[in-house]
């Protein structure tokens, strides 16, 4: 079966400044994967590139969702296809009412996919379900796009948006960071449920925290724009314990 | 009456005077800096006028569900069939003697004073208008709606909101061809009142040929409380000229506005605060979008007079330019005479931020969406200010409906 998502010796760039340097990485149907790294090794840049980000620029190497070439597709073309990315800081935009926001996207991604656009009444029913999913107070979907809320509130919104949009496949760009426990329990129980056979998750983490409650099938470590190694969750637990430097050093990059 | 003895001519013949002895406004004029003042060369004569195209069918499209519609045609009051306790509607040239000698000598000693010729052609193109008093303290909405059929119009409304009363207005404007407006809005609201208006300019043809000069007065008594929103889609020249004087302790002033112009339209707010009495509140935030070769600007003073102590004055203009050869000015005045004040003004022009169009897209919407979602956000915050539900519901239609997707 083809792949979810497959990068292939991916050079990435932006202002000018490679960031990427040849990250290789194949996530399948069903398979959870983790992406830890320090800081400066190019995550972000990643998961923007992955997302369409005009200021990140492929330079070669290839980036394909089910086969499809994701580089020569708008950021809304990509969603439509079933892609997430839940952001590390997503943004604020004042003005815009959550629901309607969601509503918004979930329509633009049903009418791309040639299903029936929903209602405001259709899709009322829909988000209190999915909200009480994630545990978030109904009040959310009065107030505006992320405008106002806090780190973690947001780091949750952007979950809501996850469950509510049902991509193949989502990103989660250290969602988990800016988390109190509580939250971090109650954000690890979203991507749980959401976790499926025909469905892809990819955390990137600073944490192992997250990953004891969200197992991972593969864990990865990025550094210097490249994946260096690969392992199960036992990768994460030594990461806990003595850092990166080693591990890097050992890759030899 | 002959014309001789009939005071309301004698006022216009002096208004009509006063504005040929002003001339049309130039760009030298620093009130009229920002305007490009070419349209008024325009004879708006030759337009096409006539009232008795108004079909019912004109008044009955522009209705708002569940408020009482009380409807002038080129100035004429041509329905009031609402009556209510609470607010008594008499057209202008039906007022009792004493009402009609008060208002006639304030703006006979206006006129001489006055150097805006948009004031002077309110009364000299005056066929007429409507006084509104409000009595009561629990108003019905009432939507004043105010039809031009074309040509050279004037109109004058003049409220009173008496001590402890209160008036909810929505006024909505409607040009059904190109015309040449000047509407005076005239209200004063006594201690303890309060008046609420939302207000609505928007063409109702294709051609945006017309011109809307708006000019609204406003006294505010001891603790009374005024909060005007307006909403307006330019035209080849709007104007929106608010003046406002705070002469008692405790009031509050709201003013709000919200330009949405594209193509070739052009709208200017000015706007005059004066904190005559301290301990009083005024509020302004006007937001203007500009695209294509639209022109817009804000023109703002807040007064504060000696001695009007514990005076707080806010003052807001931001402004979203969707492209380069769209064009906003921007100029925002304090002028301070007092010691003990609060004040505040600040201006922005900006783009849509790449990062929230980008951010939008990721989840969906495609390009012009998210740019539309954008756009409302912006507008949201002047928009939420409209008491009215259905002048709320009218604004977001006309001017950002096709903003919604």
């Amino acid at each position: 079966m083809t792949p979810m998502l497959t990068i292939t010796d991916l050079h990435v760039s932006t202002n000018d400044q490679p960031i990427l340097k040849g990250l290789t990485l194949t996530v399948r149907a069903g398979e959870v994967h983790a992406i830890m790294g320090p800081n400066g090794s190019g995550k972000s840049t990643l998961t923007k590139t992955i997302a369409g980000h005009p200021a990140y620029q492929v330079t070669s190497g290839s980036l394909q969702f089910q086969g499809r070439d994701l580089t020569v597709l708008e950021p809304e073309a990509r969603a439509h296809l079933g892609l997430f990315i839940g952001f590390q800081y997503p943004v604020e935009v004042p003005g815009v009412n959550n629901a309607d926001f969601l509503r918004l996207a979930l329509n633009a991604k049903r009418k791309a996919q040639g299903q029936p656009e929903l209602s405001a009444k259709e899709f009322a029913p829909l988000l209190a379900e999915r909200m009480a999913a994630v545990e978030i107070d109904p009040a959310f979907k009065d107030r505006q796009l992320n405008a106002g809320l806090s780190g973690g509130q947001k780091k949750r919104n952007e979950i809501l948006q996850m469950v509510v949009l049902e991509p193949l496949l989502a990103i989660l760009d250290e969602t988990d960071s800016g988390l109190d426990i509580d939250a971090l329990r109650v954000v690890a129980a979203g991507i749980n449920t959401y976790r499926r056979a025909d469905r892809a998750i990819v955390l990137i983490t600073h944490y192992e925290r997250l990953l004891d409650l969200v197992r991972p099938d593969v864990v990865h470590v990025l550094a210097g724009g490249r994946i260096v190694t690969s392992g199960g969750p036992e990768l994460a637990a030594q990461i806990e314990r003595t850092g990166y430097d080693d591990l890097v050093k050992a890759a030899g990059a | 009456m002959t014309p001789e003895t009939n005071p309301w001519i004698a006022v216009r013949t002096a208004a009509r005077a006063r504005a040929q002895t002003l001339g049309l406004p130039t760009t030298a004029q620093e009130d009229w800096r920002y305007v490009d003042v070419r349209p008024l060369a325009a004879d708006p004569t030759t337009w096409a006028a006539s009232a008795t195209a108004v079909a019912a069918a004109d008044i009955d499209r522009h209705r708002l569900p569940g408020v009482p519609t009380l409807v002038l045609v080129d100035g004429k009051v041509v329905e009031a069939s609402a009556r209510y306790d609470s607010v008594a509607i008499t057209p202008l040239g039906k007022l009792d003697e004493a009402r009609r000698s008060a208002l006639l000598g304030r703006w006979m000693a206006a006129l001489a004073m006055e150097d805006d010729p948009t004031v002077c052609w309110s009364i000299a193109d005056c066929a007429g208008g409507v006084h509104l008093a409000a009595r009561g303290d629990a108003p019905v909405p009432l939507h004043l709606l105010v039809i031009a059929s074309g040509g050279v119009q004037g109109c004058r409304v003049v409220i009173e909101v008496a001590q402890g009363a209160a008036l909810e207005l929505v006024i909505t404007h409607v040009e059904l061809a190109p015309a040449r407006l000047s509407i005076a809005i005239e209200a004063q609201v006594g201690a303890g009142g309060r008046l609420q208006v939302d207000e609505l300019q928007a063409s109702g043809h294709a051609q945006p040929a017309g011109q809307h000069f708006s000019i609204v007065q406003l006294e505010l008594g001891r603790d009374a409380q005024v909060a005007w929103t307006s909403a307006a889609q330019g035209g080849s020249l709007v104007r929106q000229r608010t003046a406002a004087v705070i002469a008692g302790q405790g009031a509050t002033l709201e003013l709000a506005g919200l330009l949405q112009l594209a193509g070739q339209r052009q709208a200017h707010v000015h706007t005059r605060v004066r904190h005559a009495a301290g301990n009083a509140a005024s509020r302004q935030l006007f937001k203007t979008i500009v695209d294509g070769h639209a022109v817009a600007s804000f023109d703002g003073l807040v007064a504060v007079d000696v001695g009007a102590d514990g005076t707080d004055a806010q003052q807001r203009n931001h402004n979203l330019l969707l492209a380069p050869t769209a064009r906003v000015d921007s100029r925002p005045q304090l002028d301070i005479l007092a010691d003990d004040v609060k004040a505040s003004h600040g201006a922005t022009v900006g783009r849509p931020d790449p990062e929230e169009l980008f951010y939008l897209r990721s989840r969906g919407l495609g390009a012009e969406q998210a740019l539309a979602v954008l756009n409302r956000g912006f507008a949201n915050a002047v928009i939420e200010r409209m008491r009215n539900p259905a002048a709320r519901a009218l604004a977001e239609r006309v001017l950002i409906g096709t903003l919604a997707g």
